[in-house]
């Protein structure tokens, strides 16, 4: 009907910023590299850590050109923008320049490693989470650690989780981090007419199917689930019931990496659930292709009522119902409250709900460029660290904050109590900080990309080819093992 | 005498083609070689160092999945785009090959999607068939959203773009079959039918001959269509060898990229030349 | 020729209906849109996706002009297309002469030579030619865009073949003026081939204006974005407003219609040569 069609406009952009969620990645050991250093002040950095040179900048003669490559869309990256104009206009030492490399983060790391070779490298990049391992290997970062130290600060402002994340051998590695977690969104009238308790979301594989089955009996849709088919879907459970995918302590032994483990009965189980729903009428499957926004169209037309989604999605999803219908020159006319009623709830899970992985982006500041732009890249880092700073990315951006002492900002406790995504976005972090479990982030895997594929690739023959789940799990483990083994046989 | 001057005449024939010839050495030839280099070779994480590899590698890849899907995929999407490219093609010339008044706006309108890029026929069929808002979202037959049916909704915006050359091109050949013999055949009898079939068509053989490799060639190398509307996706079902040797330019997969450059060259080589000879037995010429 | 002179005037409208209908399935997806670049992307969802534009925005242009920065992109592509087009003349007309009137050692051999590398497009050849820009340092440049482009075989071809045409006697008259081999080119055989030398540099600019790969291979700043790449990156970052999208791809469009109009005759010898047997 035509209220809810109004959803589809605008719901687009919260596909876009899915781009932004994605599973972890745990800190494993791999090649650190650096070499050891003192700090200007004449202390010793953690050992094998390059200097960083802060004091570069004061001494640059005109003003330093920082590129920033990043894949975000949407009102992301509106704000992105809008905030690298705030810096430039706040100063006059440093320019940045952000360049948007393709829809899909994939495409900007095979950006960032096609220029590897000839160091034609941007000074800082907005990656995807599970890049950690390969930025690490490749030998172009600086260590944000090793600024951290220069200047004499320390990671105790930052969420603790994430830094233990993304940090090897005690060394925090990118200068900040979007931070995103799944949710689960559903449709709280579908729950009403179907006798559900609209409060309550649903906390498990079970329950989801239950759920689903009174739904759609009920008449009120007839595929209640309609998920993505990302790899970070199958990640996150597994990560939640510390299930390791891949080997050498899911990648953060001080081993080689060697082969993906997650041939086993919990993955098997997860894919035969997506199957089974899928057969039995209750599923929805909508394939992980770029710009993907078939499930929010969906949930929109409420031709579904349960979808999860990245925490990041809040405010776009808000926007409509909040009566926000003017974005970007579109007028879509009056809300009509009483059709659409979305809730959201912690990710369900296998066993339980709100087990989640540190998921979003990371900057990593490059280290092949001179001096003077890696120190205008950790002045502008910084910059980017500070609380109104980290309020803005927020309140805007949509990312949960990196910075702890945002939360305790008035702004943002006046927007998580009363704004409808703002609740979203507390239930994201209070699912961060609590739900993520502070020694099993999620698997630190080099290749991490082409793991993600194998994943991809079983589900969607899973469910489009009808597969057989224990033969699609296998054979995604064994796609991960080659691609492992291709990544460490290249390491000469 | 003449010596002198003929040795003048190659120096100045040879100074005019050393334009062309630089540029075709440096981004032509050289990438071929370079092509095969990079084939034996394998580049190590960072590009930094590359291992000899052997031919072992052009076996390994030319058998691989990577290779034997996206050539599967690019036979594919040249079965549905040549094709029906001709045969609409030759409908619309035939419609637009008759003295009517008016007939060059019809003419200029059945030519126009030749004034479309790639890139801005990719958009415009994401307006018909993308799976969230498409006119045609609900043709099952085409939806961007399935694997089986993503390369068919692609194949689409090609047929169409390249409706305009097509048409433009069998409209000169329909126009070049000699009136009297036209005449003649109606004389004894024949009808639209018969003179199509046994007249026309042989005559614009050549012509339909011409076109079907140029078609095959243009889906060979087919890109930029796949990069806008479904990014290899769904499923990696619409991933040609063209996207596939995109995405292989970082060191890791310069190797396997290679060889897949060169496979594409040899098949699309091989292609054209099939074409051109078995065509070529059936192509008409004269009467 | 044609070959129905249609006398029964029922006939001629039943031509007129098939024509029209032809014509309308060919323009309906540009057609389409239209439409959608002219509506409000929400209320045309709310109505149902009808056939025709719903809460017009007239402005739509402008904006998609303004947000996706398309004049420098045009400007780009324009800029890259003039230079590839006449370095393209000017070595096919060179090549083309030596090919055509000269005599020289090897040159059926040359000749193979420079029309094998039509089966080395820059599909083929992406990952080196790449490697060698990025070489030279001419990403997002316009050297980057243009130098492996400026010759081109099929110029070559196309020009020999007019050149051919030109009667020995005009040849040999020219040579007992003194006119050097420059001189002939200049004044003699340029003019008298005009038509086949216009032919190809409309091709050639179609080709030139069109580019997607190679662009898409070597800019990472938008500043040096074509207009085609610019297409890509509109679509992308204004999902939520594909009406802008919508109407990049019409403005993108745009100059080439105007030239397909305006050079309707030279685009379509050009297009027909070599494939017509007549």
């Amino acid at each position: 009907m035509g209220t809810t069609r109004r959803l589809t406009a605008m719901l687009f952009a919260a596909a876009l910023l899915a781009a932004g969620c994605g599973s972890s990645s745990t800190d494993g050991g791999g090649d650190a590299g650096g070499s050891n250093g003192t700090a200007e002040d004449g202390s010793t950095i953690a050992a094998d850590l390059p200097p960083c040179p802060v004091e570069a900048l004061a001494g640059a003669a005109s003003p330093v050109d920082v590129r920033v490559w990043y894949a975000l869309g949407g009102k992301t990256e509106e704000t992105l923008k809008a905030q690298v104009a705030a810096y430039n206009a706040s100063q006059s030492k440093v320019v940045v320049q952000a360049e948007n490399q393709g829809p899909a983060y994939e495409e900007l790391l095979r950006k960032f490693e096609s220029g590897i070779p000839s160091n034609d490298l941007p000074d800082l990049i907005v990656s995807e989470d599970t890049s950690t391992q390969f930025m690490v290997d490749s030998g172009t970062v600086l260590p944000a650690q090793s600024c951290l130290d220069a200047e004499g600060m320390s990671t105790d402002g930052y969420v603790q989780t994430a830094v233990d994340h993304y940090s090897v051998d005690g060394a925090l590695y990118p200068a900040s981090a979007n931070l995103s977690n799944i949710l689960t969104y559903y449709n709280k009238n579908h729950f009403r007419r179907a006798s559900l308790d609209p409060e309550k979301a649903p906390t498990t594989l079970a329950e989801v199917r239950t759920m689903a089955e009174t739904i759609k009996a009920a008449g009120i849709a007839d595929k209640p689930v309609i998920i993505k088919l990302d790899s970070w879907l199958i990640e996150t459970q597994l990560t939640g019931d510390k299930v390791a995918m891949v080997d050498n302590e899911n990648g953060f032994g001080t081993g080689e990496t060697t082969q993906g483990v997650f041939d086993n009965a919990q993955t098997t189980e997860l894919f035969s659930w997506l199957r089974d729903m899928k057969n039995d009428g209750l599923l929805q499957p909508v394939p992980a292709t770029e710009n993907q926004a078939g499930h929010y169209l969906a949930m929109a037309n409420q031709t579904a009522s349960i979808t999860i989604e990245t925490s990041t999605a809040a405010t776009s999803v808000k926007a409509f119902l909040g009566g926000d219908t003017d974005i970007g020159g579109i007028d879509a006319g009056p809300v009509d409250l009483a059709a659409l009623d979305f809730g959201a709830g912690e990710v369900f899970g296998v066993t339980g709900p709100g087990k989640a992985q540190i998921g979003g982006g990371v900057w990593f500041m490059t280290n092949t460029n001179p001096d003077v732009n890696q120190s205008a890249s950790w002045a502008f880092m910084k910059w980017w660290n500070e609380v109104d700073q980290q309020v803005t990315w927020n309140l805007e951006g949509s990312y949960l904050p990196f910075v702890t002492a945002t939360v305790e900002d008035p702004r943002v406790k006046t927007y998580w109590e009363d704004d409808l995504a703002g609740r979203w976005l507390a239930i994201a972090y209070e699912q961060m900080v609590n739900g993520v479990n502070p020694d099993f982030t999620g698997p630190r895997i080099g290749p991490y990309d082409k793991f993600r594929t194998a994943m991809r690739n079983g589900m969607d023959s899973l469910v489009f080819e009808n597969t057989d789940p224990a033969a699609a799990v296998a054979t995604a483990n064994e796609e991960t093992t080659a691609a492992i083994a291709e990544y460490n046989d290249a390491n000469f | 005498m003449g010596g002198t001057r003929r040795i003048r005449e190659a120096l100045v024939a040879y100074a005019m083609l050393i334009p062309s010839a630089i540029i075709f050495g440096a981004f032509f030839f050289y990438p071929l070689y370079r092509l095969v280099y990079l084939g034996l070779h394998q580049q190590n994480r960072t590009g930094t160092a590359e291992r000899f590899e052997g031919v072992s590698q052009f076996g390994e890849v030319l058998t691989g999945e990577q290779f034997t899907e996206g050539l599967r995929i690019s036979v594919t999407y040249v079965v549905l785009t040549m094709p029906l490219g001709l045969i609409l093609g030759v409908l619309l010339a035939l419609a637009a090959n008759r003295q009517l008044r008016g007939i060059k706006v019809f003419r200029t309108v059945f030519a126009s999607t030749v004034a479309s890029s790639v890139a801005v026929a990719s958009v415009v069929f994401f307006v018909l068939i993308n799976p969230q808002a498409g006119y045609f979202r609900d043709v099952g037959f085409l939806s961007l959203s399935d694997p089986s049916s993503a390369l068919r909704g692609v194949a689409l915006s090609s047929v169409w773009q390249n409706l305009g050359l097509t048409f433009i091109i069998v409209l000169a050949g329909l126009q070049a079959v000699p009136d009297e013999i036209m005449e003649a055949a109606t004389l004894d009898g024949y009808g639209p039918f018969r003179r199509f079939f046994r007249i026309t068509l042989p005559l614009l053989s050549p012509t339909l001959m011409f076109l079907a490799v140029v078609l095959v060639i243009f889906a060979f190398q087919a890109f930029a269509q796949i990069d806008i509307l479904t990014a290899g996706g769904p499923a990696g079902s619409t991933e040609t060898l063209v996207f596939k040797i995109f995405n292989s330019q970082q060191p890791l997969s310069q190797g396997s990229g290679a060889v897949m450059a060169l496979g594409l060259f040899v098949v699309t080589l091989f292609v054209a030349l099939a074409q051109f000879i078995l065509l070529d037995r059936r192509v008409h010429y004269g009467d | 020729m044609e070959i129905e002179s249609i006398q029964a005037p029922w006939k001629r409208w039943v031509w007129y209906v098939v024509l029209s209908a032809l014509s309308l399935v060919v323009l309906f997806p540009v057609y389409m849109t239209l439409v959608r670049a002219l509506s409000t992307p929400a209320t045309y969802a709310r109505e149902g996706q009808p056939m025709y534009p719903v809460a017009i925005q007239w402005d739509v242009f402008a904006r998609a002009f303004e947000l996706g920065d398309l004049g420098p992109k045009l400007l780009t592509s324009a800029v890259v297309t003039i230079i590839i087009v006449s370095a393209q003349l000017v070595t096919s007309l060179l090549a083309a002469y030596a090919f055509a009137f000269l005599q020289f050692p090897f040159r059926r051999l040359l000749f193979a030579i420079f029309m094998a590398t039509l089966m080395l497009p820059i599909e083929v050849t992406l990952i080196p030619n790449a490697q060698t820009i990025r070489g030279l340092d001419l990403f997002n440049s316009f050297p980057g865009l243009t130098l492996p482009f400026l010759a081109t075989a099929f110029g070559t071809f196309l020009i020999r073949q007019g050149f051919l045409g030109i009667p020995r006697d005009l040849r040999d008259a020219s040579q007992l003026d003194g006119f050097g081999h420059l001189a002939f080119l200049w004044r003699v055989a340029i003019p008298v081939s005009r038509p086949v030398i216009a032919s190809f540099a409309v091709i050639a600019f179609l080709a030139a204006w069109n580019q997607y790969t190679w662009p898409r291979a070597i800019i990472s700043e938008s500043a040096w974005e074509t207009i085609q790449i610019g297409l890509k990156s509109v679509s992308a970052s204004t999902v939520d407003q594909n009406n802008i999208g919508f109407a990049a791809a019409i403005i993108a469009a745009l100059p080439v219609l105007a030239l397909l109009i305006l050079l309707q005759r030279q685009l379509i010898r050009g297009l027909t040569a070599g494939a017509v047997k007549g």
